[in-house]
């Protein structure tokens, strides 16, 4: 089993779209999104329609990870920040939890120092969020909407018939 | 990780898909991404070198709407199947919930077979996962080519933990969502 599972309800969620509401507004920031390391985002505050979130989320998380394995080989402690500065728009990542990062997008108007300080406070209270909602992925319940998808495709599997062996 | 956002009414789950370089990873996901149908899949994320071989990974990510408007998501992820990709292989295995292992069937390939899977093994230690407890399917591709290896033989090479395996010829389709369903199957637990 994968070494998580995160469960997130109703009251989770608000807080965590709470938190990052205020970071965006304090920050100065366009856009915000909590992702894990797997690429899933958990929460996210003015992402538009304009970006594609699951691809995004892939991306940042993967970004994160090349930069986690990069400083291991370096035999740095942990490279935990990281920032891309664009022409007109930045991205600044941080990390909340081992498996979790926070993406703050921000326009080339806003400072860096704002940007970093308001993260670096949002982070402790996400971080405690994230924690609480996580659980070993022993511990994860039976969910029949997953089981019902997974028939679904069961059942795709039986009507496309491309061939047989 | 699996992510259950209940206010969201959606299940997400991360699927990898890995074997050696040229088995047919990247084939599998294309054939998923041109039959089903738009509203279930996302845009499909190629990363590849000028000569299409998978350089950090391929994503598509399935979306299944049910009746009650929940999503499960299925993130599905090649990682690349070139020894020197060590790094790239391992942060796809980040946080996976389940994997497929495409092995080629060619005569010639029982070797880089068997190192991939060494390479699996070793990569899901290092990131915190442990290869006798993750959800597995066995997807022997390339059957249709000549004189290829014999399942039995594949299975007694490579399938140590007696997984469930699949014939396939993923350029035609076939096995494909059999593997697919297969491993769903696993991670959701209704197999």
């Amino acid at each position: 089993m994968s070494t998580k599972f995160i469960e997130l309800k109703d009251a989770d969620v608000e807080l965590l779209e709470a938190e990052l509401r205020t970071l965006c507004a304090r920050a100065g920031a366009e856009a915000v999104v909590l992702a894990d390391l797997s690429g899933v985002i958990l929460a996210s505050h003015r992402v538009s329609e304009k970006i594609d979130g699951l691809l995004f989320a892939a991306l940042l998380s993967s970004n994160f990870a090349a930069t986690e394995e990069l400083s291991k080989r370096l035999g740095v402690t942990s490279f935990r920040i990281m920032y891309h500065e664009g022409k007109r728009q930045n991205l600044y990542f941080d990390k909340v939890a081992d498996d979790t990062i926070l993406v703050v997008l921000f326009r080339d108007s806003n400072a860096l120092g704002r940007v970093r300080l308001f993260t670096e406070k949002s982070i402790v209270e996400l971080s405690k969020m994230v924690s609480a909602a996580s659980r070993p992925a022993e511990e994860a319940p039976v969910l029949p909407q997953a089981q019902a998808a997974a028939a679904y495709l069961a059942q795709v599997a039986a009507s496309i018939q491309p061939g047989k062996l | 990780m699996a992510v259950h956002n209940a206010a969201g009414r959606e299940i997400v789950y991360k699927v990898a898909y890995h074997g050696p370089g040229m088995c047919g990873k990247t084939t599998n996901l294309r054939f998923i991404y041109n039959t089903l149908p738009g509203r279930q899949v996302g845009n499909f994320l190629v990363l590849d070198t000028a000569v299409e071989r998978t350089l950090f990974y391929d994503f598509l990510p399935v979306v299944i709407p049910l009746e009650d408007g929940y999503k499960v998501r299925f993130h599905l992820y090649t990682v690349p199947g070139q020894a020197y990709y060590d790094a790239s292989r391992k942060l796809v295995l980040k946080g996976v919930d389940g994997v497929v292992f495409v092995a080629d069937s060619r005569s010639d390939r029982m070797q880089e077979n068997e190192d991939s899977l060494g390479m699996l093994k070793r990569d899901l230690g290092e990131v915190g996962l442990d290869y006798a407890k993750v959800p597995l399917i066995m997807q022997y591709n390339k059957r249709d080519l000549p004189d290829p290896i014999p399942m039995e033989t594949l299975d007694e090479k490579l399938n140590d933990r007696r997984v469930r395996s699949l014939g396939a010829v993923a350029r035609d389709g076939v096995g494909v969502f059999e593997t697919f369903s297969a491993v769903a199957d696993l991670v959701t637990g209704r197999s």
